[in-house]
């Protein structure tokens, strides 16, 4: 081993106990900045995949306009072609056409306003969890007119599997409405209240003939080999699908919300890192000095055997590498310690609503190789910039004052 | 005789300042110091012997006159020449050995011919042969809180040796020890300086170097009271 850094070991070494508290407190910090780092990723990783899983999709394709009216006429610009050539697309792994409109929905007892979407079952289980959602009966599974509804709006409706629901509706072709009786086949309960109170589905071929689309549909929802490509503007996916009308958005359009979510959460650990990097400076730089004081005599020998100011700059910041090092490990493996155990039961927001998505699934860390590695480099590379003043403070030392008893 | 000069100071004085009273340390000082020399210089606490080894190493630097050591002029050159300078040509050795705790007695010695650039082979040669000379062979891998008193002195001695420099300044070197310990120490010192030529000035108040000494200059109030040589 290089003698310097040897020499900077031992002198780490020297004061086990200052250096494993004050280790201890800079790794605590890391710890936490990985902890904060974790559970903030974890939380959105959750919500993202909620919002995305459940029903969204990581993608969606609309006729232009369509997203702000609902209105029946604006279908998707040669629709059956587009789920044709997504059949063909290898960037995506699945897909699932849909109808949406504003419907009436009655029941004997009560009435109420709901979105009503026209869904294909098995494609919607390869896009969507709404079949695992369904908590009584089945997920549009039997032959004939049966419609899921929402968990909140059936005790609106006061209805439950069997009963008759009568679906009201504007159809496509003049806003004529549109009517059709269904039976309850299956009640969703997904955690999301906005979907359990506002949301029933029928059978995608039933919505096309209630709202007189022949053939059309209002809605694609894609699912991504690589859930990235859904934040990747460049891809040419976009156009491909976003043009003669239609447009195509991924989730950070359709939940802008979410989307600003993340970029405050990045923003947030970023003030975290610096708000603990400044107790970390503060905590090195204290060791550091309490260090070279009690060794002042040792200094100032050095420098009168010969080692030049900016060798016993050098030193300090050897050692301050050598408490860096200690630190980084014991704060990497603090954090890594503490995510492990969050992780096992993970936080319980369940039901709790945040940038408009519920959280259906406790929040647990995430891990993100930044975390092992970036963090504990940058406190590494910090420790060696916060020790650039003790160390010109070394160099700069007078060496019969640091004596003072001697020659 | 110029040659064999090894310190040549002339009209040194150094001159504290303490808010608006100025202490004189040292007032004019003449002093040459010659190449083979066991040279004590004494005086009683205040009299300006740690003031004027101070300047004389380039520790610290006088407020007026020059000092030449090993031919070269000292009052021009930077910190950095000044460390090199004491590397290459100054072994020191101080009243509490003041060797590095956590360097092994190897280590310690070996530090100096680091700082020189020296090979590590030739290094650990040089180590072991100046271990030999001053006794402690097979210490080499002891670290100094394992050492006696005597003991850690003697490393220092070897420390301050092993580069061959051209002089050795030495601070109450026997400070610390016991008479016996003391009195073995000087004699291997004078040994070294008659086998050797190794040039040494002390710094002292013991009677008993002052007698081992071959020149004693004794200063008082920060000037030469007297500078005599003995047989």
């Amino acid at each position: 081993m290089n003698f310097y850094l040897k020499l900077a070991w031992r002198n780490s070494l020297r004061n086990k106990r200052r250096t494993a508290l004050a280790a201890l407190a800079v790794g605590l910090g890391m710890a936490g900045l990985i902890f904060t780092d974790a559970i903030s990723y974890g939380m959105l990783d959750g919500l993202i995949d909620t919002a995305t899983g459940t029903f969204l999709g990581q993608a969606q394709v609309h006729r232009r306009g369509f997203l702000d009216t609902a209105d029946a006429d604006l279908q998707i610009a040669g629709g059956p072609a587009l789920l044709r050539q997504l059949e063909r697309d290898p960037l995506v792994s699945a897909f699932a056409p849909r109808t949406l409109s504003f419907a009436m929905i009655s029941s004997p007892a009560n009435s109420g306003s709901a979105m009503l979407y026209g869904v294909d079952p098995a494609a919607e289980r390869r896009v969507s969890r709404l079949a695992r959602a369904v908590s009584g009966g089945s997920f549009l599974a039997e032959e004939g007119d049966y419609i899921v509804l929402g968990s909140l709006l059936a005790e609106t409706l006061e209805a439950g599997l069997g009963d008759k629901i009568v679906v009201t509706a504007a159809a496509a072709g003049g806003g004529e409405l549109a009517q059709a009786m269904f039976r309850v086949g299956g009640i969703l309960k997904s955690g999301s209240r906005a979907m359990d109170s506002n949301m029933a589905f029928i059978k995608f071929a039933k919505a096309q003939d209630l709202l007189n689309l022949k053939g059309g549909l209002h809605e694609i929802a894609v699912v991504f080999k690589d859930p990235a490509a859904a934040e990747n503007a460049a891809l040419p996916f976009w156009r491909e699908y976003g043009s003669g009308g239609n447009e195509a958005k991924g989730w950070p359009e359709l939940i802008p919300e979410l989307a600003a979510s993340r970029e405050m959460t990045a923003f947030g650990i970023l003030i975290t890192a610096i708000i603990l990097s400044g107790i970390v400076a503060l905590g090195i730089t204290n060791t550091l000095f309490m260090s070279l004081y009690e060794r002042m005599f040792e200094f100032g020998v050095l420098r009168a055997v010969g080692t030049r100011p900016a060798r016993m700059g050098l030193m300090i910041v050897s050692e301050a590498a050598a408490l860096g090092a200690i630190s980084a490990a014991v704060g990497a493996a603090l954090g890594w310690l503490s995510c492990r155990l969050v992780g096992i039961k993970g936080l319980d927001y369940t039901g709790v609503d945040f940038a408009g998505v519920s959280m259906i699934e406790p929040i647990r860390p995430m891990f993100r190789p930044e975390q092992y590695w970036l963090y504990p480099a940058a406190l590494f590379l910090f420790t060696l910039i916060v020790s650039l003043y003790p160390a010109v403070y070394a160099a700069r030392m007078n060496p019969v004052k640091a004596m003072r008893k001697s020659l | 005789m110029d040659k064999e000069l090894v310190i040549e100071a002339k009209g040194v004085s150094k001159t504290y300042a303490e808010g608006e009273v100025k202490v004189h340390a040292l007032h004019p000082v003449d002093l040459a110091i010659r190449r083979g020399e066991f040279t004590a210089v004494a005086g009683p606490s205040g009299s300006g012997k740690t003031t004027l080894l101070n300047i004389i190493s380039g520790l610290d630097t006088p407020s007026g006159g020059r000092i030449k050591l090993a031919g070269r002029e000292m009052s021009s050159m930077t910190q950095g020449e000044l460390s090199d300078f004491r590397r290459d040509h100054i072994g020191f050795i101080f009243q509490a050995y003041n060797l590095i705790p956590v360097l092994t007695v190897g280590e310690n010695i070996e530090y100096v011919l680091l700082l020189r650039g020296v090979s590590p082979g030739e290094r650990s040669a040089r180590v072991n042969r100046i271990l030999d000379e001053v006794g402690l062979a097979g210490k080499r891998g002891r670290f100094p809180a394992q050492l006696s008193g005597g003991q850690q002195q003697r490393v220092a001695i070897a420390r301050a040796m092993v580069s061959g420099p051209d002089i050795i300044l030495a601070d109450e070197p026997t400070a610390n020890l016991d008479s016996a310990t003391g009195s073995a120490l000087m004699d291997m010192m004078r040994e070294l300086n008659e086998g050797k030529g190794m040039t040494f000035l002390f710094s002292t108040h013991d009677r008993m170097i002052m007698e081992k000494s071959s020149r004693l200059v004794t200063l008082k109030d920060g000037r030469v009271e007297s500078d005599s040589l003995k047989k």
